[in-house]
C-alpha cells in the first residue's frame, strides 16, 4: 500500500463522521497482461432498499423520506419531491409559494457551493495542487486566503444556514414543502433582515469570484492545468434552463446540448423516461445513466457517446447564460477566458461553481425585493386523484429526478430515484481512467494515483451519501487493481 | 427528529446516525432515551449530518458527548468502546478533502470559534447499515441498554460533578 501509516490505528478512523458529507467511494481499475490500465470505474454505491421502503407509504412523506436519506442536500431532495407531489396532484402552487421555495432553494445552493469551493475543493485549486500533502487541507486553506477571510465564510455559511432553518422549519431536514405550496410565508417585517442578509451574500459571492481570479486565474500553472487534456471530456451536457435559456436551479426544462454546443433536446421533467435510460456494467450492480437517443458506447466521449455531464460545468454548457447581471458577467468572463462554449475541462467545475455562487446570491437579493414573496396565499389544495408525478431540481452536484407512482388514494407502488452524483457517474469513470491510464504502466502504481484521481473526481463535488450512511470505520475511497482474469490483486484505500 | 437544539447550555449530547438506516441510528435511539432525564441540564441534538457542520452543532458549549455508529470490522457488533479527539491525530486524514473532528477543532481554533474543551466518542460497533429499513436489529437492540448507561454515565459525570 502507497499509504503506510494506514495500517496504523490512526488510519482506521472509527469514528470519523466528515464520512456522512462524502460516502463511499469505489474505483475498480482493470488491468490487462502487462500490466497497462485496461479499464477504470468509479462506482457510487446503490440505494439499497429505497423503492421497498417507500412502497405503500403515504406520498406526502416522501419530501420528509427523501430529505432523511441524505445528509448532504436533504433540502434539494425535499424540493425534488415537493415538485414530484405537485406534478403527482397536477396542482401548480401560488406564485408567493414557488418564490418562497426559490428563496430557500437559492439560499441552500449559496451554502453548499461555498462549502465545496472552500472546504472540500479549496485545497484542489486554493492550496494547490502541487503543495505539500501536508499543507492540502483545510487549514492550508485558510493560511492561503487568510484568516479574516476564513471567518467570513464561516460566518456567511451560518447565517444562510439559519435562514434555511427559519424559513424552512428545521435546517438539517426542512419541512416547509407540501404539494401545492409551503407551510409557511415571508412576512413583510422578515424583510429587512432578509435583505441585508442578501447585500451580504452578494458581496460574499463576488468577494468569491475575486479569491478565485487571484489565486487560480493569475496563476498561469492553474489555468494550464485547468484546460489540459489530462483533465477534459467531450461529452453531452444536461441542465434545468428557464424560458429564457439561462440557468435555474429550482425549476424550468431539461436541456441537454451536444458536445459542439448545441441543443440536442429539451424535456419536461415528465417526459425524461424518453431521454434517459441506464445501462449495467456486467461486474457490477452499478447504473450509469445515458442518453437513450444517442445509445451507450461504452466509457468514451465524443457526439456517438449517450454520456452525459451534469452539475455546474454542464449547467452553464446548457445555458446561453446566467439569470442574474453580475453571474452573467462572470459568465462572459469564464467563456472567453477558456476558449468559448461549450468547456469541456473538468476543472472548470470549480469556476462554474463560484459563477453560480454569484447568480444564487443575486437571486436571493431580487427575491427579497419581490413584494410578492411576502403574498398570503401559499397552498393551491391538490383535488385532482394522484397518479404519476416527476419532479426535478438542479441539486448543487447535477440533475436530480424523483418520480412516484400511487394508487388513487395516494399510497406509493413505485419509486425511483436518479441521484446527481449518478448522472455524472459515466464521466466521472472516465476522469478516473484518464488518471489511471497516465499513472499505472506495467503493473506498478504511481504514489501520486490517488491525489491524481481524488483530483479528477473532487471537481464534480461527488456525493455518494444518498445511497451509503456513512460507515465511520471506512475509508471514503477505495481503489481495487484487478488483473487480466480479473482478480482482486491489489487495494488502496484512502 | 430534532435539529440543533433551541437553547446553548454547557452540555451537548450530540447524536450522530440516520434513523432510515437500521442500526446507523442506534445513537439517535439511545439520545431520545435520555431525553427526558437530561432536559434540564443537557442539550440533546440529533443529526444525521456531520463533518464540518459539526462546526455549527459544537459551537459555544463547553463540553461534548458526540454518540455514533461505528462499522471497523475490528471488533464484534454490538461492541461499545470510547474515543476522545486525540485518537484521531491528523495525520489519519488521509485525503486532502477527507477533514474530520481534528480538522474541525483545528479550525475552529485557527478562527477563534469557541468550541468545547472537552469533548468525549462513544460509538457502538454494527455491521449493517447500508440498506433503508427503519427499527433497530437484534444485535444492536442488545447492546443498546449498555450503550446508554455508558452514555448517560459520562453525562452524570458531568452534569452531576
Amino acid at each position: 500500500m502507497p499509504t503506510g501509516a494506514q495500517q496504523t490505528l490512526p488510519r482506521r478512523i472509527t469514528i470519523d463522521p466528515i464520512t456522512r458529507l462524502e460516502g463511499h467511494g469505489k474505483i475498480d481499475i482493470f488491468l490487462d497482461a502487462k500490466g497497462e490500465v485496461e479499464k477504470a470505474f468509479y462506482q457510487i454505491p446503490e440505494l439499497r432498499g429505497f423503492e421497498v421502503f417507500s412502497l405503500g407509504r403515504p406520498a406526502e412523506d416522501m419530501p420528509q423520506i427523501t430529505s432523511r436519506i441524505c445528509g448532504v442536500c436533504p433540502t434539494a431532495h425535499h424540493m425534488a419531491a415537493t415538485k414530484a407531489l405537485d406534478d403527482l396532484y397536477r396542482v401548480d402552487p401560488p406564485p408567493t409559494a414557488k418564490k418562497v421555495r426559490e428563496l430557500i432553494y437559492n439560499t441552500f445552493m449559496l451554502e453548499d457551493h461555498a462549502l465545496h469551493v472552500y472546504i472540500l475543493g479549496g485545497p484542489d485549486f486554493i492550496v494547490g495542487p502541487d503543495a505539500p500533502k501536508a499543507k492540502r487541507n483545510v487549514l492550508g486553506v485558510i493560511e492561503t486566503v487568510g484568516i479574516e477571510t476564513g471567518k467570513r465564510v464561516i460566518t456567511m455559511r451560518r447565517r444562510l444556514r439559519e435562514l434555511i432553518a427559519h424559513l424552512g422549519g428545521k435546517v438539517i431536514h426542512p419541512v416547509f414543502g407540501l404539494p401545492g405550496g409551503v407551510a409557511r410565508g415571508v412576512s413583510p417585517d422578515e424583510i429587512p433582515a432578509l435583505k441585508s442578509l442578501a447585500d451580504d451574500a452578494v458581496a460574499f459571492a463576488l468577494f468569491t469570484l475575486e479569491v478565485f481570479r487571484k489565486i487560480v486565474l493569475a496563476n498561469d500553472k492553474y489555468v494550464a492545468l485547468i484546460t489540459s487534456d489530462a483533465f477534459t471530456h467531450h461529452t453531452y451536457s444536461m441542465g434545468l434552463v428557464d424560458a429564457a435559456n439561462k440557468v435555474n436551479f429550482y425549476d424550468g426544462t431539461v436541456r441537454v446540448t451536444d458536445p459542439s454546443g448545441k441543443e440536442f433536446t429539451r424535456f419536461a421533467p415528465g417526459e425524461y423516461l424518453d431521454t434517459v435510460a441506464e445501462h449495467v456494467e456486467p461486474w457490477s450492480y452499478v447504473k450509469f445513466p445515458f442518453l437513450k437517443k444517442v445509445g451507450w458506447k461504452g466509457f468514451t466521449d465524443g457526439p456517438d457517446s449517450g454520456i452525459y455531464s451534469v452539475a455546474p460545468l454542464a449547467r452553464l454548457n446548457v445555458a446561453d447564460g446566467m439569470a442574474t447581471p453580475e453571474a452573467q458577467k462572470a459568465y462572459e468572463e469564464y467563456v472567453a477566458t477558456l476558449g468559448g462554449k461549450p468547456v469541456h475541462h473538468t476543472l472548470a467545475n470549480h469556476w462554474a461553481r463560484v459563477i453560480e455562487m454569484i447568480q444564487a446570491a443575486e437571486k436571493i437579493r431580487e427575491l427579497a425585493a419581490d413584494p410578492l414573496l411576502t403574498g398570503k396565499e401559499l397552498r393551491t389544495l391538490p383535488t385532482e386523484k394522484p397518479t404519476r408525478g416527476i419532479g426535478i431540481v438542479e441539486a448543487p452536484r447535477g440533475t436530480l429526478m424523483h418520480h412516484y407512482e400511487t394508487d388513487e388514494k395516494g399510497l406509493i407502488t413505485k419509486a425511483n430515484l436518479i441521484v446527481a452524483t449518478q448522472n455524472n457517474a459515466g464521466r466521472i469513470s472516465m476522469s478516473v481512467e484518464k488518471a489511471a491510464r497516465a499513472l499505472i504502466h506495467g503493473g506498478k502504481v504511481d504514489d501520486g494515483l490517488l491525489n491524481k484521481i481524488e483530483m479528477a473526481f473532487r471537481a464534480y463535488d461527488p456525493c455518494n451519501a444518498c445511497s451509503t450512511h456513512a460507515l465511520p470505520g471506512q475509508m471514503p475511497l477505495t481503489i481495487r487493481l484487478r488483473n487480466a482474469a480479473g482478480d482482486v490483486e491489489k487495494v488502496i484505500e484512502r | 427528529m430534532t435539529d440543533a437544539p433551541a437553547r446553548r447550555g454547557e452540555t451537548l449530547l450530540l447524536a450522530l446516525g440516520n434513523p432510515l438506516m437500521g442500526d446507523d441510528g442506534v445513537a439517535l435511539v439511545a439520545a431520545r432515551a435520555l431525553r427526558r432525564r437530561y432536559r434540564e441540564n443537557v442539550d440533546i441534538c440529533e443529526s444525521p449530518v456531520a463533518g464540518f457542520a459539526l462546526l455549527d452543532l459544537l459551537t459555544s458549549y463547553r463540553r461534548a458527548l458526540i454518540i455514533d455508529a461505528s462499522r471497523t470490522g475490528r471488533v464484534p457488533p454490538g461492541t461499545i468502546r470510547e474515543f476522545t479527539p486525540s485518537d484521531f491525530s491528523p495525520d489519519a486524514t488521509a485525503s486532502p478533502h477527507y477533514a474530520g473532528l481534528p480538522d474541525v477543532l483545528a479550525l475552529g481554533r485557527t478562527l477563534d470559534i469557541s468550541l468545547p474543551c472537552e469533548i468525549r466518542i462513544l460509538g457502538m460497533e454494527i455491521d449493517e447499515m447500508d440498506r433503508l429499513h427503519e427499527g433497530l436489529g437484534p444485535v444492536a437492540a442488545g447492546a443498546l441498554p449498555e450503550f446508554i448507561k455508558r452514555t448517560s454515565s459520562i453525562l452524570d459525570s458531568w452534569v452531576l460533578e
